[in-house]
């Protein structure tokens, strides 16, 4: 049944019993780099790669995920080839998004990120370099903010140019 | 042979104002309580979330926050 409480280590578990390759971003990871605010959802970033969507599908399958626009179940096509899913799980709202262009391609994201362990899982979190990029580019008056915090936390941040807007 | 790199479908780059934010209208309609939500309900959420936020941050430190390079 669908929650809207987020559960990030049930829904950790659940990726990394399905073998997927995921890197955590949006809220829980401004959390994990101690910018500490409140969130209402799971992000994922997973590679452009048709093998791991699959893993990541029998992943939000195992936690009852349904799309949330309109409830329906799971079908490989919502996530093939697409750049973002929106679903509704036992483990709260989860999010999968695409890598984009470097900086913020999933390959340097998950090179850049930081290691976390719920018990015998081991995950990763997108550092602060790759943060700072997600949120320059989203720009939101929330991602404004997010900035403003972690720069209290960490000093200057470190700001990679992004195509298209530097 | 000239080897092509396929564009990768996201919305991790600019010019996708208008998708994000239908996907952030969606989203705040659906997460943010409604005005006559109780406080223990809301109490709850934030304790709930003050704990996920507490349990990150030490499966941060269990792995040392290590980066991966």
């Amino acid at each position: 049944m669908a929650a809207l409480d987020p559960e990030l280590d049930i829904a950790v578990a659940a990726m990394a019993d399905a073998n997927a390759r995921f890197v955590v971003v949006g809220g829980f990871a401004v959390i994990a780099n101690r910018f500490i605010r409140a969130t209402e959802d799971i992000d994922f970033l997973v590679p452009d790669d048709a093998e791991n969507d699959l893993h990541v599908l029998t992943a939000l399958r195992t936690l009852d995920g349904i799309r949330f626009r309109d409830d329906a179940p799971l079908r490989d096509e919502h996530l093939l080839d697409q750049a973002h899913l929106r679903t509704k799980t036992s483990a709260g709202v989860i999010d999968i998004l695409r890598g984009g262009l470097p900086p913020l391609d999933y390959e340097t994201v998950e090179q850049r990120a930081i290691r976390a362990e719920y018990g015998d899982v081991e995950f990763l979190i997108a550092g602060l370099t790759s943060i700072v990029g997600f949120k320059r580019l989203a720009d939101r008056p929330r991602d404004r903010n997010d900035l403003i915090g972690l720069e209290e936390v960490h000093g200057a941040l470190p700001i990679d140019p992004l195509p298209g807007l530097d | 042979m000239a080897v092509i790199k396929r564009r990768p479908i996201t919305l991790l780059e600019p010019g996708h104002q208008a998708e994000w934010a239908t996907l952030n209208e969606e989203k705040r309609h659906a997460l943010t309580p409604p005005s006559g939500t109780a406080v223990s309900e809301l109490l709850r959420r934030g304790q709930h979330l003050s704990a996920q936020a507490a349990g990150l941050l030490r499966a941060v430190e269990r792995a040392n926050g290590r980066t991966r390079s």
